[in-house]
């Protein structure tokens, strides 16, 4: 199985702006990771590396102990839609699905085809003459038909609608169910993605600051609600990071496992305590 | 994983459109009209063309040249584009690159000799076989195009490679004019000028190689191989933060 491991990896631009710092991760086979990071964080340097479209300043990146760089083999079972417009701009969706088999053997066209009539694209169309959002359906069409052992998407509902936001997710779970695959999913619109992936990478400024599984993940923190006195007593001696004080009512995030949580002084400070989104808990540690 | 021949064919197709329409304008128009030309229409240009002897000749090569540069020059973002979404390997981007300059490379030298054959009407040759291999026939004269074709290919690809490379646009600038001045001085008229260079290398091959064009031939050959080491090394380090940042 091609487990995906990044070492130590570095990549400085221009000797001067550090994209990714001293990144290391595994890539468990047959997973949706979600790869989650405020702009500029180093999700799609890290993405173009792990695909060996640049090179690391340091480190290395190997699939399944091979390292990536010009590993023809490897890079052949991974599919990589980009964020960036690199198709040939003059040329029609269908002709593109056919350059795509052809680099691809296992694309499958009838899957392609029947996608592109599910979002309602025409294939007729040439690249040029499709909206941003549809661009973004067309290059998660050729992701999801690709048959790839591994599948990177970077911004895959850049400028789509919710309605073709949502097709899309459902699509993509639609596909794993069916043809487990490693699926890597780097985004900064979380509350949608929150319900595909099974594990979550955070990088903030270049470094990964979290590598675990959306549950074990969730489950470090809390939010706790109440008023701004008996929130106070509550939080006295723990990790605790306030996000808003509205009046009388203090709503605060504690960073420690549920585990911990006090649910009896909770309930004698008449303070209530609730699970936290993975969105608020992202905002809350990368701020 | 899609082979470097089928890749070299796939580069090939993709820029058919202007391809075609640079071959029709840069290498098989020029060659037709000077053929033509040689055939006793005047022409105002004739006498520059033909100052010297196999003038028409040389001026068709450097169009030929000049048409190679273009097609390495502009086909290698747009590949390299459509490559890198499909996750070829730069070793194999390159070898294919190359594999479908060399196709260009023979096309144009077949293209070349056989316009200039049908229209040349060799009345002094005494055999098929001397028409064919004869040492300033059909078969030596194309495998020597093809050679300097091969040649000028891989140094353009040298020179795209580096230019990939440079992100300073005054470097970038400067880098730019030279491959421009054959076209200047052809359109300032200076003919002589531009096959100049065509000329001094095919005395050179005539004189110090003691005429033996097998032996220039391989001179050629292993030029090329340099060149496409060299620009190979410059392939290898591509990212594709040249291009976005």
């Amino acid at each position: 199985m091609n487990t995906i491991k990044v070492k130590g990896v570095t990549k400085i631009y221009d000797s001067k702006t550090t994209a990714v710092d001293d990144a290391s991760l595994t890539i468990e086979p047959n997973k949706i990771y979600g790869l989650l990071g405020r702009n500029g964080a180093g999700k799609t340097t890290l993405l173009n590396l792990m695909t060996d479209k640049i090179f690391p300043t340091e480190g290395e990146i190997t699939i399944a102990g091979l390292n990536v760089n010009e590993n023809d083999k490897m890079l052949a079972s991974m599919f990589y839609m980009m964020q960036t417009d690199a198709y040939p701009l003059s040329m029609k969706v269908k002709e593109l699905f056919k350059w795509t088999k052809k680099f691809y053997v296992h694309f499958d066209m009838d899957y392609a085809s029947a996608l592109a009539k599910k979002f309602q694209l025409d294939i007729t169309k040439k690249i040029h003459e499709l909206s941003t959002g549809y661009r973004s359906i067309f290059k998660d069409i050729l992701a999801l038909a690709s048959n790839a052992e591994i599948v990177l998407f970077d911004e895959p509902v850049l400028g789509l609608d919710t309605n073709h936001r949502d097709m899309f997710y459902r699509e993509l779970i639609k596909n794993y169910s069916q043809k487990p695959k490693t699926i890597i999913v780097s985004t900064h619109i979380i509350d949608e993605v929150a319900d595909v992936i099974e594990e979550v990478i955070i990088i903030n400024k270049g470094k990964i600051i979290r590598e675990q599984s959306v549950e074990n993940f969730l489950s470090s923190a809390y939010v706790i609600a109440g008023r701004e006195d008996k929130v106070d007593k509550y939080l006295e001696n723990r990790e605790f990071i306030i996000e808003e004080t509205i009046g009388a009512l203090k709503i605060a995030t504690v960073m420690e496992s549920e585990k911990n949580k006090n649910e009896k002084l909770a309930k004698e400070l008449n303070i209530e305590l609730s699970n936290v989104e993975l969105q608020k808990l992202f905002i809350t540690i990368t701020r | 994983m899609r082979n470097s021949f089928k890749i070299a064919i796939d580069i090939l197709y993709l820029n058919r459109a202007w391809t075609l329409i640079g071959y029709f304008f840069l290498v098989i128009s020029p060659m037709v009209a000077l053929v033509y030309l040689d055939m006793g229409v005047s022409n105002a240009y004739r006498d520059a063309v033909f100052v010297v002897e196999g003038g028409k000749e040389y001026f068709a090569e450097v169009l030929s040249i000049w048409f190679l540069l273009l097609f390495t020059f502009f086909s290698f973002g747009t590949n390299i584009d459509f490559m890198r979404v499909f996750n070829v390997t730069r070793k194999k981007f390159f070898a294919s690159y190359m594999i479908s300059l060399g196709i260009l490379s023979l096309l144009i030298a077949l293209t070349q000799k056989i316009i200039n054959t049908v229209f040349a009407s060799p009345n002094f040759v005494y055999s098929m076989y001397e028409f064919i291999y004869g040492d300033y026939f059909f078969v030596t004269s194309v495998v020597w195009l093809f050679s300097l074709l091969v040649l000028a290919s891989s140094l353009f690809c040298l020179y795209t490679s580096i230019f990939s490379g440079v992100k300073d646009p005054i470097v970038r600038l400067f880098m730019v004019v030279p491959p421009f001045l054959p076209l200047v001085l052809i359109f300032s008229g200076d003919f002589s000028s531009v096959i100049l260079f065509i000329m001094q290398v095919r005395t050179f091959s005539e004189n110090r190689l003691a005429g033996n064009p097998y032996l220039m031939v391989s001179l050629f050959l292993i030029s090329a191989t340099i060149c496409l080491f060299a620009s190979h090394s410059f392939v290898k380090k591509l990212s594709i933060d040249i291009w976005q940042h």
